[in-house]
């Protein structure tokens, strides 16, 4: 079985008119026989958030790849957070809160998912499918993340199959889903735009998406991350 | 991915909360306070396109009981309001109640708004039947309506200033005492511009730090409409 993943981050408006870095990160890896996606939004108030947001998708990385597919959540959620904590080395934890959103999926098609903070994650297996909603008390930009919550039940896990081709999971950050509407047909119309392109179209294409977002007014820094299944 | 994208900024909510009972009807306070009204919503419209989309609601409290006399709207939309009359008592519960059942509607204010910010003006006592101190327990309680940014204006000697103290939940942004109708103006000002900065700010949830000794004064010539009895 291929998977095949596609990627863009950008900077949100209000990020490059005050000549701040883009404070999300996005990760993909492919291996021989397991694949990962890592996205994460560092909290805009922080100073350090360009850097949480970059050492959480290394830190989990890096656990995946140290860790068997059978893990528990809870034991791989605790040792994502401890690589986080060791990477900041001196900067402290509450000054470099992020989100983490991450897929960590098989070549067999069984997948697991993992969502901490903000942002979303949806899938489409026979259904659509999206991982949460946001808390409805909640309003923008209200969120938790690593540096924030020590607790294993503000996670949301689940753990899915893509056992059909053009079945995939994406990823992104609030820049884009707190503005999406018709979400689910989100996953269904992406896939095509993306798969008639050759490889450096479609992520030049993924990148002037997320540049022209057409929501008015919108200032977010913006990233997502892309899986789908060929055979 | 276009047709994915809502069309629509998002929204800043403003929802004040005005006493319009007779004793407002007292040396104009109610003339100045719908002046100091319209002045916020001309801010409001120049500013109301930067990086969120304020909209506003006014929620009146007096001899009509609480009622809303400005729906939710982009500032931008709101080219004018009736203006607001003194008449009746002050049943302040029921604003209370009216603002923290708007605050709960998630189809008038969706999750993706920035916190709301209201503002309370009042120059009397609550009315005791209006049950304001459960209403305003109710609104603490709640959890959508407690995260919103909570400002008061007390005019004159007779606001019951220590209720209206309980009701701000920012200690950077205290209690206003209003003394004359120029400080009714200076603390609409206060207000539009804490609104207008967190408009434009990286991080519009965060509430902006007023000091009300730094509003200008501009050319009202206003000093001399003192609020006494």
């Amino acid at each position: 079985m291929k998977f095949v993943t596609y990627h863009a981050s950008v900077r949100g408006p209000i990020h490059q008119r005050l000549g701040q870095s883009n404070q999300d990160a996005v990760l993909t890896r492919r291996w021989r026989r397991q694949w990962l996606m890592v996205v994460c939004d560092g909290m805009g108030s922080r100073p350090y958030a360009d850097v949480g947001s970059k050492m959480a998708c290394y830190a989990v990385r890096d656990t995946v790849l140290h860790s068997h597919f059978a893990i528990s959540d809870r034991d791989l959620i605790q040792a994502v957070y401890r690589n986080w904590l060791d990477r900041l080395g001196s900067i402290k934890p509450n000054d470099a809160i992020t989100t983490c959103l991450f897929a960590w999926g098989l070549s067999t098609g069984e997948t697991r998912l993992f969502q901490l903070g903000d942002g979303a994650i949806m899938y489409q297996t026979d259904h659509h499918v999206r991982l949460n909603k946001r808390p409805t008390q909640n309003f923008s930009n209200e969120t938790t993340g690593l540096g924030l919550s020590r607790k294993y039940s503000d996670w949301i896990t689940e753990h899915i199959y893509l056992q059909k081709p053009d079945q995939g999971v994406v990823l992104m950050t609030d820049g884009i889903s707190d503005d999406l509407v018709g979400e689910e047909s989100f996953l269904a119309e992406l896939q095509p735009s993306l798969v008639k392109r050759s490889a450096r179209m479609s992520k030049r294409w993924l990148v002037n998406q997320l540049v022209n977002w057409s929501t008015p007014h919108h200032t977010d820094d913006k990233t997502i991350a892309f899986i789908y299944r060929t055979a | 991915m276009k047709q994915f994208a809502a069309k629509t900024a998002r929204p800043l909510p403003v929802i004040i909360l005005a006493d319009v009972s007779g004793s407002m009807g007292e040396n104009d306070k109610i003339g100045m306070l719908n002046r100091a009204i319209k002045e916020m919503l001309q801010t409001f419209t120049k500013e109301s396109r930067l990086n969120a989309e304020i909209q506003v609601a006014l929620i009146t409290f007096g001899g009509n009981g609480a009622i809303a006399h400005v729906p939710l709207a982009p500032a931008h939309q709101i080219q004018s309001f009736q203006e607001l009359t003194a008449d009746g008592g002050t049943p302040m519960g029921g604003a209370f109640k009216e603002v923290t059942k708007l605050l709960e509607d998630k189809d008038v204010i969706p999750s993706r708004a920035y916190r709301p910010t209201l503002v309370l003006i009042s120059d009397g006592q609550p009315d005791p039947g209006s049950d304001w101190e459960s209403a305003l327990e109710e609104l603490r309680r709640s959890d959508r309506a407690q995260k919103a940014t909570r400002m008061a204006m007390a005019i004159g000697d007779d606001a019951d200033e220590q209720m209206m103290a309980k009701f701000i939940n920012n200690p950077e942004i205290p209690l206003f005492k209003a003394h004359n109708a120029l400080d009714v103006v200076r603390f609409f000002r206060a207000v539009s511009m804490s609104v207008t900065s967190r408009s434009r700010s990286a991080t519009p949830n965060q509430p902006i730090e007023i000091s009300y000794e730094d509003i200008p004064d501009d050319d009202l010539d206003l000093d001399d409409l003192v609020f006494k009895k």
